[in-house]
């Protein structure tokens, strides 16, 4: 039994997704919506604005971890769109000296940090990782209280928002705009961190010219990461309790338990069909199956995200007795 | 010297087999004369008029429609009905010695494990109409009382002095989409056999076969590689290596070779491909069905009544593998705009 005291690993994470739903046949899409609602897919949820949806995140996440603004001794906003790292000045810019390039420097995370008033942390971004960008997040909030002992708590906190007008359809899956926030710590953790692997292919840099290419790789090398994850942790893939999927097509995940050997009984079902939000998904639907009570104390769950650049990421948790708490 | 009638003389293998039986007078029966390959032994026909079948002494049938995934209604006409007006043909030629008809290795559709030189009973299933097709026209061959002998052949890669593939099929298609990146899993298993040979070696047997007088013992033959065909396991490694040399994305493992895995599992992804609409992707299932079935009915051809009538060594498969390859690559960048090439296809020149 592990108390969660002695190791680092997950203390708390809230994921919210907007108010507004749209049905598949109120969005851009490039599909057929009957195709996407084949996947799996119903409609997507739409955020005018991401920013306070992040902020509500990481408050929540906060008093879920029972810890002050002032306990935070780092803040890694994550975003996979480079828009998503900026906010507006409150100074509108004169359009007689046109773009201010001051503007450019108005950052998300720094804008959060004053909201919220972490006032010990600092701040820092995590960006260019697609959708895998939150468990870039994790693992470098982790390294973090491994390389400096006097760190205690690192919130990540992550939120996208496609812009609008564009189709909310890529490759084949439904984006919706979300905000997840999870906090990195040295005790009281519902999951303590058993290991992460990550494979980056650069070669799949350029998206629209490599779409196929992509499609192709994912299954391959989603398999490499996760087999080469277990390896590591001399785990059999039929030792892993739960996988948790990520919103992309509903139908992938079947295929890459088959490819990396695990039973297909402990794919995580989610009830809530709310596409794929970017960085949210994995706490979303972690959320989802410990509210259901299917996470207790001691099980190994298997976290997978695949974010353009390209990452394969692949974070390996084992749920401690505050779970249930 | 005798007296050849060839069909498909412009096909996969037709050619070679002309030139392997260049001290013969060989009559070919093409479709399309202004298309068809010269040799100066070879006369080129378009019909089969009665008076031919005075002097012809050999009749080799190697004309096929192989478009796998046709009708078969379509392809009856073509492969079934197709021999059976040559057979008549052949039962009017006074000094017919032997009537030699190409078939395929796959007749023998979903059957496993050896497969004998022999007549086939029909297999629960075949894997396309193709199969089917041309199973009948053995069934068709071996009902006449005339001197036949049927060579079938597994695949017919391409030449194993150049690479070269007169008429690129499911095989080659699949080895470019490999090449691409574009196939993520195979139906199969490592151990799986995958019975490939060279264009030159096919043809050496057809014209052996010309060369010999018909025997019962030997009326069906499997030219083929046998219990020397190379494993998938061993073959995708062979390409990997392969592709390495060529693409810096196979070499930084950007490209992975594609996972095995069994029919449940490429059912599943071939129907999320369906369900996605993703037109190349469509097509390179579509290309790859006509020959990533089979991977899941392991095999072994017999072939020794095919090594006592042609005793030589079996094509090096991985110098015929390397050689296809890079002819399949140079041949679909020179001819396909539509396709974005991996880094390193230069590197061929």
């Amino acid at each position: 039994m592990n108390d969660g005291t002695s190791s680092i690993g997950l203390r708390a994470h809230r994921a919210l997704l907007p108010e507004r739903f749209l049905p598949l046949e109120a969005i851009s899409l490039r599909s057929k919506a009957e195709s996407l609602a084949d996947l799996g897919f119903a409609g997507a949820w739409i955020s005018d604005d991401v920013s306070n949806l992040a902020r509500d995140a990481a408050r929540l996440a906060l008093q879920e971890a029972k810890l002050n603004p002032e306990d935070i001794d780092a803040l890694l906003w994550v975003s996979a769109l480079p828009e998503a790292h900026q906010r507006a000045s409150s100074v509108a810019a004169d359009p007689a000296l046109g773009p201010d390039v001051l503007a450019a420097f108005c950052y998300q995370g720094s804008w959060l940090q004053e909201t919220l008033g972490l006032d010990r942390a600092f701040v820092s971004g995590v960006a260019q990782q697609g959708c895998a960008g939150m468990f870039t997040a994790l693992r470098q909030a982790r390294a973090l209280l491994v390389a400096e002992p006097q760190l205690k708590h690192v919130l990540c906190v992550g939120a996208d928002r496609l812009p609008s007008g564009v189709s909310r359809e890529v490759l084949y899956n439904v984006i919706s705009d979300a905000a997840c926030a999870v906090i990195v710590s040295r005790d009281a953790l519902c999951y303590r961190w058993l290991g992460y692997q990550q494979v980056s292919r650069g070669y799949y840099w350029d998206v629209p010219a490599r779409q196929s290419e992509i499609i192709a790789a994912y299954f391959p090398t989603a398999s490499l990461t996760i087999r080469r994850l277990l390896q590591d942790q001399v785990l059999r893939p039929e030792e892993i309790d739960w996988v948790i999927p990520t919103g992309v097509s509903a139908a992938s995940w079947p295929i890459l338990m088959r490819l990396c050997g695990i039973p297909e009984d402990r794919l995580y079902q989610p009830q809530r069909r709310f596409g794929h939000t970017i960085a949210a998904d994995s706490f979303l639907i972690l959320e989802e199956a410990r509210a259901a009570g299917a996470l207790q104390p001691g099980q190994k769950l298997l976290l997978f995200a695949y974010g353009f650049g390209s990452s394969w990421a692949a974070l390996l948790l084992e749920t401690t007795d505050f779970i249930n708490s | 010297m005798s007296t050849i009638l060839l069909s498909g003389f412009t096909g996969n293998i037709g050619y070679e087999v002309a030139a392997q039986l260049s001290a013969h007078r060989i009559r070919a029966l093409v479709r399309h004369p202004a298309s068809a390959p010269r040799l100066p032994h070879v006369a080129i026909r378009e019909s089969l008029p009665d008076a031919l079948a005075e002097d012809t002494e050999i009749i080799i049938h190697g004309a096929a429609n192989t478009a796998f995934r046709a009708p078969l209604e379509d392809l009856r006409i073509d492969n079934v009905e197709g021999t059976r007006r040559l057979l008549e043909f052949a039962s009017r030629c006074p000094r017919l010695k032997k009537f030699i008809h190409i078939s395929t290795a796959c007749v023998s559709g979903d059957s496993q494990g050896l497969i004998p030189e022999a007549p086939l009973p029909p297999p629960v299933a075949f894997l396309n109409p193709y199969e089917q097709s041309k199973w009948e026209a053995e069934q068709v061959v071996l009902a006449t009382d005339l001197p036949v002998q049927i060579i079938r052949l597994s695949i017919v890669a391409g030449s194993d002095q150049d690479g070269t593939v007169r008429r690129q099929g499911a095989l080659h298609h699949t080895l470019f989409w490999l090449w691409r990146g574009l196939i993520p899993m195979m139906p199969g298993a490592a151990d799986t056999p995958v019975d490939i040979i060279s264009t030159e070696y096919a043809a050496s047997f057809i014209a052996a076969a010309v060369h010999s007088p018909p025997r019962a013992e030997s009326r069906i033959i499997h030219a083929c590689a046998g219990e020397g065909a190379p494993r998938l396991g061993e073959l995708l490694e062979h390409l990997r290596l392969e592709f390495s040399a060529l693409s810096a994305a196979w070499r930084s493992g950007a490209i992975l070779p594609p996972a095995l895995v069994d029919a449940a599992t490429f059912r599943l992804f071939e129907s999320t491909v369906q369900q996605s609409g993703d037109l190349l992707f469509q097509r390179v299932c579509g290309d790859a069905k006509s020959f990533l079935p089979s991977l899941l009915h392991p095999r072994v051809y017999q072939n020794h009544h095919a090594q006592a009538l042609n005793p030589q060594p079996i094509t090096d498969w991985r110098s015929l593998v390397t050689l296809v390859s890079r002819h399949v690559i140079e041949q679909h960048t020179r001819t396909s705009r539509d396709c974005r090439l991996p880094i390193g296809v230069a590197a061929l020149g």
